[in-house]
């Protein structure tokens, strides 16, 4: 007989089996089997208890961890967003904002909404093109970039100096950066400020030294003409009986009376020659030279004066003044050249703004209030950056023959006149010198007639004159 | 290993189902369906059965108590392996709960094969051997149409291996149904060829039983009292298929057998008609009725009392004072003039038999477990004999 369990069984066994009495030799009952199913069932139902009560931790676990979570997010969130520095998240392929502090917000003018989603280059922050690929390959040699400095471009066109550190990162499955950028533009700007003065600094230095070595020249050489001319004179008063001779003094005295002229504008120009104030009016002034001037004149320039009637008379040094009328005309003149130009005087009173007489060529600039101006302005060639920051340079010519001493003379009557020189300029677009003289607050017009403003646009001066600062012209 | 009748009381079990006797407790079914919480019922039988309306009886029955069925009547004699797993997969296709019984021994068998491979999900074969069955199968109400098998209180199922050509016997108490509805108004249709051979089965099955080493006072009032019922009542039962008080009376005789046998199991007989039906399928009853006086042959001389009483059931004339030897020939005689009364006058070359065929008959005989219970352990010599003589 096969049996299910491979150790055969005795006889004895099998027969007691067979009779009933083995130890399974029961009568059929389910209650065993129902029994055993119970107890499975129980056993079952404790394992669904045990397991609930394990999930029911679990979850409890992951809401308590999703919370902490959700808290560590937000206040990550926070101190990311509210950081004063500029701090984004950038996509890698192409700097588009992914994530953003709020610092951008304000820097850049426009709602979050506005900003995520897109580029630098979309909002124009690049100072220069070449920018985010420059970065990228400091990426790709170093990893990371630390304090590299950036030029950006704020929304106002305004150049944003910022020490950039830039990390990769993977955000949402996207190769992205977090990119943190400082803020150095004010540092920036001290420093440049100070360059500037520096720079000012040698420059006056320099005009000191050279001033004061051409003062001391001139000094002894003026005294040197005085003992050269009186004894001329005296050599005339000798000599009247021989015109061959009395000739000859005569031309010697011109010549130390020319002599003592130049020494005259040495001693102007380092600021050492006394200015006689006397009460001047401009436009008879001017008036006067111009023929002067027209008769010199060669016959391809026209000479052209503008006066305003309303010029009120003022205190200065008429020679003085009369010196750059004649500088600033000639030098007009000469930027024309051979070609067919105009060169054009007009006079006239406006009002400046603090922002307008910051552009005077002079360091000390006049405070805001009604200037009397006498403006000289040219078709000719103009001039570049260079020859500009220049010209007040004493000795400093671009003619074949000048001395170099015109406009520094220029600018040391202007300085104790106590007024302003605003000089515009291109390349082959003409020159326009406005020479500024204060008025005294006595002399203005009730305030009434200013709300009458006439725009006085002399013939030759071309649109970019619109562009200027808020400048008033009185009738 | 002998049992003496004056023994001391060894320790003996008696199992049986809940018993209904009666004429039209076939009825019953339906109630006992609902009793049992029946939700569907897979109703077994055999065509025969069908064609006799058993079966339909029974379907009225399910019906008035309102409980679906679905029938399964692929069962032939000496029901196979594979019937078995057929109706176990409509067992379970159906979402059968109970299974309801009616027919002879192959049906009943077959149905009782059906309920543990049911409730074990397992193949019918892997349950050969005793005590093998750990869950019982679902309950199991037998309504018998044969006076003879047995099987419907018996805790044997025979089913035949097919693969291997031989019958297995799956002994378990899980097999004893849960309720047999034993009706003799279902007996009166039995050909007398059919009432002759389950008649001899009973015969056999109280001669054995009540032989049986482990037979116990309780079996033995059953096997006697069947024997006498059987001596009595199955030639006029064979004779007048109508007889009322016959058909009861076998009814009764095949019940008490079938209690006996169950209890203390078989002998040699058995062993040898299992061997016979598996490789041959022949008829049960007939086989045994064939071998059981061979048995006498063998084993009078290990139980000879045993025999005697026997010989005073069977009404052997002046049984109590023979001589053993004497006794032993008369009781031969009288199995011998009963089997032909009843009809039963072949051999077993005439069921078709082959001389070749001997070797592999002993083989399984001896490998059979109601040897285990033969009044004496029978050598494959007298099993070989045994046959010779029936063939």
């Amino acid at each position: 007989m096969k049996k299910p369990s491979d150790r055969p069984l005795s006889e004895e066994s099998l027969r007691d089996r067979l009779m009933g009495l083995g130890e399974k030799s029961t009568r059929k009952s389910y209650y065993p089997q129902l029994l055993r199913q119970l107890d499975e069932l129980e056993r079952q139902r404790e394992e669904l208890v045990e397991k609930n009560r394990v999930m029911t931790e679990i979850l409890l676990d992951l809401d308590r961890e999703r919370r902490r979570a959700t808290e560590s997010e937000a206040k990550l969130s926070k101190i990311f967003r509210s950081s004063s520095q500029l701090i984004a998240v950038l996509t890698l392929a192409d700097a588009r904002f992914m994530e953003i502090s709020d610092s951008w917000i304000s820097f850049l003018g426009r709602f979050r909404d506005e900003i995520i989603g897109r580029s630098m280059k979309d909002l124009g922050l690049w100072g220069s093109p070449g920018e985010w690929e420059h970065i990228l390959e400091g990426l790709q040699a170093e990893g990371e970039i630390q304090g590299m400095e950036i030029q950006l471009r704020r929304p106002s066109a305004e150049t944003f100096y910022g020490l950039l550190s830039v990390t990769p990162m993977e955000l949402d499955r996207v190769q992205c950066v977090v990119m943190e950028i400082t803020d150095i533009t004010a540092r920036k700007r001290a420093e440049e400020e100070r360059l500037e003065l520096e720079r000012r600094l040698l420059h006056h230095q320099k005009l000191e030294s050279l001033g004061m070595l051409a003062g001391g020249i001139a000094h002894d050489f003026n005294n040197l003409l005085m003992a050269i001319q009186g004894n001329l004179e005296l050599a005339m008063y000798g000599s009247s009986h021989i015109p061959s001779v009395e000739g000859r003094l005569h031309r010697a005295i011109g010549a130390t009376q020319r002599a003592a002229e130049l020494v005259k504008q040495i001693l102007t120009c380092s600021g050492e020659s006394p200015t006689r104030f006397a009460p001047v009016q401009v436009n008879d002034l001017v008036a006067e030279n111009m023929k002067l001037l027209e008769a010199g004149m060669l016959s391809n320039i026209t000479l052209q004066f503008l006066p305003d009637g309303d010029v009120p008379v003022i205190r200065a040094d008429a020679g003085q003044l009369q010196q750059i009328l004649i500088n600033l005309v000639l030098n007009g003149c000469e930027a024309i050249g051979d070609a067919v130009g105009r060169v054009t005087v007009s006079t006239g009173r406006m009002e400046c703004s603090d922002g307008y007489l910051k552009q005077s060529r002079l360091d000390e600039k006049p405070e805001a209030g009604h200037f009397l101006f006498i403006e000289v302005s040219d078709t000719g060639s103009g001039m570049g950056e260079s020859t500009l920051n220049r010209i007040f340079d004493p000795f400093f010519t671009t003619k074949f023959i000048g001395r170099g001493l015109g406009m520094s003379a220029v600018l040391g009557i202007i300085r104790n006149h106590r007024g302003a020189i605003i000089i515009e300029s291109a390349r082959d677009c003409g020159t326009t010198v406005r020479v500024l003289l204060p008025l005294p607050r006595s002399s203005h017009p009730g305030e009434a007639s200013y709300s009458s403003i006439h725009r006085h646009r002399p013939h030759g001066t071309d649109d970019r004159s619109l562009d200027r600062p808020r400048c008033e012209r009185n009738r | 290993m002998t049992l003496q009748a004056d023994s001391i009381l060894e320790p003996r079990k008696f199992v049986a189902p809940e018993l209904v006797c009666g004429m039209g407790v076939a009825d019953l079914a339906g109630r006992y369906a609902v009793n049992y919480g029946a939700r569907k019922v897979l109703l077994v039988s055999d065509p025969g059965v069908v064609q006799k309306g058993w079966t339909r009886l029974v379907e009225e029955s399910l019906s008035r108590s309102g409980i679906p069925f679905v029938l399964f009547d692929g069962v032939t004699p000496n029901p196979k392996d594979h019937e078995v797993m057929a109706g176990a997969e409509c067992y379970a296709r159906e979402h059968c709960d109970v299974i309801v019984v009616v027919g002879g021994g192959s049906p009943m068998d077959c149905a009782k094969g059906i309920g543990i491979v049911g409730t074990n999900g397992r193949d019918i074969l892997t349950f050969e051997g005793i005590d093998e069955v750990p869950v019982p199968g679902p309950p199991l109400v037998c309504i018998p149409t044969t006076a003879g098998t047995g099987a419907d209180v018996s805790q044997f199922a025979i089913i035949a291996d097919t693969a291997r050509k031989v019958k297995v016997a799956i002994v378990s108490k899980y097999l004893i149904p849960d309720v047999s509805l034993v009706d003799p108004k279902t007996t009166f249709t039995m050909a007398p060829e059919l009432t002759a051979a389950t008649g001899m089965d009973a015969l056999t099955h109280a001669i054995e039983a009540f032989v049986s080493t482990a037979s116990s006072p309780i079996t033995d009032l059953h096997a006697l009292e069947a024997i006498r019922l059987i001596r009595r009542s199955l030639p006029s039962a064979v004779e007048s298929p109508q007889c009322g008080q016959s058909r009861s009376d076998m009814m009764l005789g095949s019940l008490f057998a079938g209690l006996a046998f169950s209890n203390a199991s078989l002998g040699m007989v058995h062993a040898m008609a299992h061997s016979l039906g598996g490789l041959l399928d022949l008829p049960h009853g007939e086989c045994n009725a064939i071998l059981l006086e061979q048995s006498v042959h063998v084993n009078f001389d290990a139980s000879p009392e045993k025999y005697r009483s026997i010989a005073i059931a069977f009404g052997v004339p002046e049984a109590r004072d023979l001589d053993d030897a004497t006794l032993k020939a008369r009781l031969i005689g009288a199995l011998v003039d009963f089997r032909e009364r009843v009809g039963i006058r072949l051999r077993l070359r005439d069921l078709g038999l082959r001389r070749e065929d001997l070797p592999t008959l002993i083989r399984h005989a001896m490998k059979d477990p109601c040897l285990l219970t033969n009044p004496k352990p029978a050598s494959s010599g007298e099993i070989s004999d045994c046959y010779e003589k029936a063939f």
